[in-house]
């Protein structure tokens, strides 16, 4: 299927109508209106949408925190297996917002008692995202589901299998699907400018620090009966579900998967094969059953040639942190969620890019000081860097808020997904293979038809 | 980048069940001390206090993109913004306060510390045009705020340019703190760049958490306190920073160091700013209205003065004499 993305409107936040419309009207009547008055036109009754949340651990509280910054967003219902701890805390904060939320323990109560709900948002572990994600399509509600759709295949297809069913929308969280700065790079300079020339490499890292496993307030642990009902050992493989196999992936799913998500969308195919190195070689095999240092290498095969693409994942140190680097004969583009890194390098043989510049794809490098007037042909100094062209893009909100106001929006019927359930199953597919890739030691090849659910 | 070494008094520190975290954040180093026996919980809610602190710097930062902050900053007035709960506890803190404090303490007049700071590394005064530019980004007043719906509304004609420096890493001492206390550790001590202290339970049984207070330039202490549920903030001069004088837009020069003792660290971050400003008289007259409070200020008196002359000290402190 193909890419849905649309590119931004304007490079830079968008005004919607109704903001466009009180400042205009404020403006042009010369008169200026109390910010109560601003406040009663900026909220719309008639856009609200219902939502509820399933999950608000770590992942899930980035999410709430992003969705309360979107106007016409009432949350109904939240829901998660830590009653004591991170369903209170959520709730709390829900009230604080005067939001008129119930809080539930289990996902089937709340979908029974909840019969104004017009969306949910999963962020729940992933071995629990297929029966999640099925049940809500299946209550008749828009889904947005976090990475990794599933913890397996099987599950990832259940999924797609439900909302081809099901006439609702299902956004899955590749959430850079939706940020300006890879919008940007995507739709103006990898193609429209093809500031790249012919794409031949592709390299993207996360690096994280050495962290100790994550612990739970004494007082407040789970009582192991309700522990064991939702599918966990104890309450360490609760806080820890990431690491451990038949809960999650490992760092390669919760990190990588955002990332090569991205490969797949720019290089504009899946990969054809994968070869991996990874394993659990700093701590404790008991407790990180997944691999703590994955390095993979997919091949890809387009219309221009072979793509090489390297990714990897270390957890022991941070250092240059995230990021992807897209190269090709002309240039080299840096692009991360983290901005301050983004960046597009032209080769010394490419063509100008005066006319990007001009047209206001690129911002032109800094120029280096002249030299002062000496008659000399040349000033002999430090090694000059490369010319760093940067992107004109504006983005200053949270960075989950652009997909899952698309997410919203899709609903309202004002734009589409930016990434649909294929396209979520297509990364899944493309990334739980590394696992496989790791433990057989081998080079796997993808048929085109595994793509498919 | 190597995180800012602190040191500490290995003799007061040198206990089995003392243990010491630190992390980056707003520009700085924070800590945790805890007494606990199990070295890994401590580590553990240590790590889950950091995470903490990195969404609380995520929202609050005016250095962050997409930081509830940042986008204050560049949002045009007569709009409606939704932001996050700590940004608005943060702001509504900080618009009472600004009031509490007779208009000293105000985190609207980063424009204008900007401006003295530019022309403060050329060695010269700001440029009157430009002050008066800069003048024009202030005003809390102007930040309208709705609890019920957690909304700013910016009044007036321009864009407002908020810095919660003189605030936010009290609060986050104060976030965290409440973090170790759902995680039932009794005994700790969080700080933030050392500006920041609270200090909860006991060091050594039954004496809360020793620290002192030094003169800016000597490093010298010349008081000492123990903080048991309480916070000690300190502000100064000593690293050739200005404070500005909101109600004068001007650098003041009142005290060259002020620390401020309250039961909380982000009410005390913005007192010990406010009494950087304050005339002596004003911060005895706040002290004796808020009995909650203490002060020290050091006088900005010729440097040849003996030191006991310069000191101040307002509201009841436990351990309040001076000792040189």
């Amino acid at each position: 299927m193909a890419a849905t993305n649309q590119p931004p409107v304007e490079a830079g936040n968008k005004i919607n109508r109704r903001q466009f419309v009180q400042t205009s009207a404020a403006a042009g009547a010369g008169l200026v209106l109390s910010p109560n008055l601003l406040r009663a036109s900026f909220f719309n009754q008639s856009d609200n949408l219902n939502v509820a949340i399933i999950g608000v651990g770590a992942q899930g509280q980035v999410l709430l925190s992003a969705c309360l910054k979107i106007p016409n967003i009432r949350f109904k219902a939240v829901c998660d297996i830590w009653e004591d701890y991170n369903l209170k805390r959520a709730y709390n904060l829900l009230k604080k917002y005067r939001h008129d939320v119930t809080a539930y323990v289990d996902h089937q109560d709340m979908l029974a008692q909840e019969k104004d709900l017009d969306a949910v948002i999963i962020a729940s572990p992933d071995f629990w995202h297929a029966r999640h994600a099925v049940d809500c399509l299946g209550a008749g509600l828009n889904v947005y589901l976090e990475k990794e759709m599933s913890n397996t295949l099987e599950g990832a297809r259940q999924i797609v299998q439900a909302a081809k069913k099901s006439d609702k929308l299902l956004q899955i969280g590749h959430q850079r699907r939706s940020n300006p700065w890879y919008l940007h790079s995507y739709h103006k300079l990898v193609k429209e400018a093809n500031a790249l020339g012919t794409i031949t490499t592709v390299n993207g890292q996360w690096n994280r620090s050495v962290q100790p496993d994550n612990g739970w307030p004494v007082k407040y642990a789970i009582p192991p009966a309700i522990l064991r009902k939702y599918g966990y050992d104890n309450m360490h493989q609760h806080r820890n579900w990431r690491w451990y196999k038949g809960k999650g992936g490992g760092p390669i799913v919760d990190l990588g998967s955002h990332q090569i998500d991205i490969y797949n969308w720019f290089i504009g195919t899946q990969p054809r094969a994968v070869m991996a190195s990874g394993g659990t070689d700093y701590y404790d095999k008991n407790t990180h059953e997944w691999y703590d240092t994955v390095l993979a290498t997919y091949e890809y095969e387009t219309e221009n040639g072979i793509v090489r693409a390297f990714y990897q994942t270390i957890t022991t140190n941070s250092n240059q942190g995230y990021h992807e680097v897209f190269m090709g004969d002309q240039g080299a583009l840096v692009v991360s969620e983290s901005a301050g890194k983004n960046g597009i390098y032209r080769e010394p043989s490419a063509p100008e890019w005066d006319k990007w510049v001009e047209l206001g794809y690129l911002n032109a490098p800094v120029a280096p000081a002249a030299p002062v007037a000496t008659g000399a042909v040349l000033d002999v100094r430090e090694t000059v860097p490369p010319p760093k062209y940067t992107m004109p893009v504006q983005f200053n909100d949270p960075y989950h808020k652009p997909h899952l106001e698309n997410f919203f929006n899709s609903i309202r019927g004002k734009e589409t997904l930016n990434c649909p359930v294929e396209i979520g199953y297509e990364t899944a597919v493309t990334v739980l293979k590394v696992n496989e890739a790791v433990a057989s030691g081998r080079r796997l090849t993808f048929k085109p038809e595994e793509f498919v659910a | 980048m190597p995180l800012p070494k602190i040191e500490l008094n290995p003799a007061a520190t040198d206990l089995p069940a003392f243990h010491r975290f630190s992390h980056r954040a707003m520009a700085t180093v924070f800590e945790i001390f805890i007494v606990c026996d199990d070295f890994h919980y401590a580590e553990q809610a240590a790590h889950a206090a950091f995470t903490e602190l990195y969404f609380i710097e995520m929202e609050l930062s005016r250095y962050v993109p997409g930081s509830d902050i940042s986008r204050i900053n560049t949002l045009p007035p007569n709009r409606i913004l939704q932001i996050g709960h700590y940004a608005f506890e943060c702001l509504n803190a900080c618009k009472t306060l600004h009031t509490q404090t007779n208009g000293t303490f105000d985190v609207s007049v980063g424009a204008v510390l900007d401006c003295w700071r530019q022309a403060g590394k050329k060695g010269q005064v700001p440029d009157e045009a430009e002050l008066a530019a800069a003048k024009q980004k202030t005003g809390l007043a102007r930040l309208d705020l709705d609890e019920a719906t957690h909304t700013v509304c910016l009044t007036g004609e321009h864009a407002i340019l908020i810095d919660l420096g003189g605030y936010g890493k009290g609060y986050a001492v104060d976030r965290l703190a409440e973090l170790l206390d759902e995680w039932s550790i009794e005994h700790a001590l969080v700080h933030g760049g050392t500006s920041s202290v609270l200090g909860r339970g006991d060091l050594q049984p039954g004496h809360g958490w020793p620290v002192s207070l030094s003169l800016p330039e000597a490093g010298q202490a010349f008081a000492t306190s123990a903080l048991r549920n309480r916070a000690l903030n300190g502000s100064g001069l000593q690293k050739g920073q200005h404070i500005i004088d909101p109600r004068t837009g001007e650098p003041t020069t009142s005290q060259c160091a002020a620390w401020a003792a309250t039961s909380k660290a982000g009410i005390g971050d913005a007192l010990s700013t406010a009494f950087m400003i304050m005339s002596p008289p004003e911060v005895e007259a706040f002290c004796a209205a808020n009995p909650d409070v203490q002060a020290m200020l050091i006088l900005d008196e010729n440097p040849g003065d003996d030191v006991n002359h310069k000191i101040r000290q307002f509201g009841a402190w436990l351990q309040p004499a001076p000792s040189i």
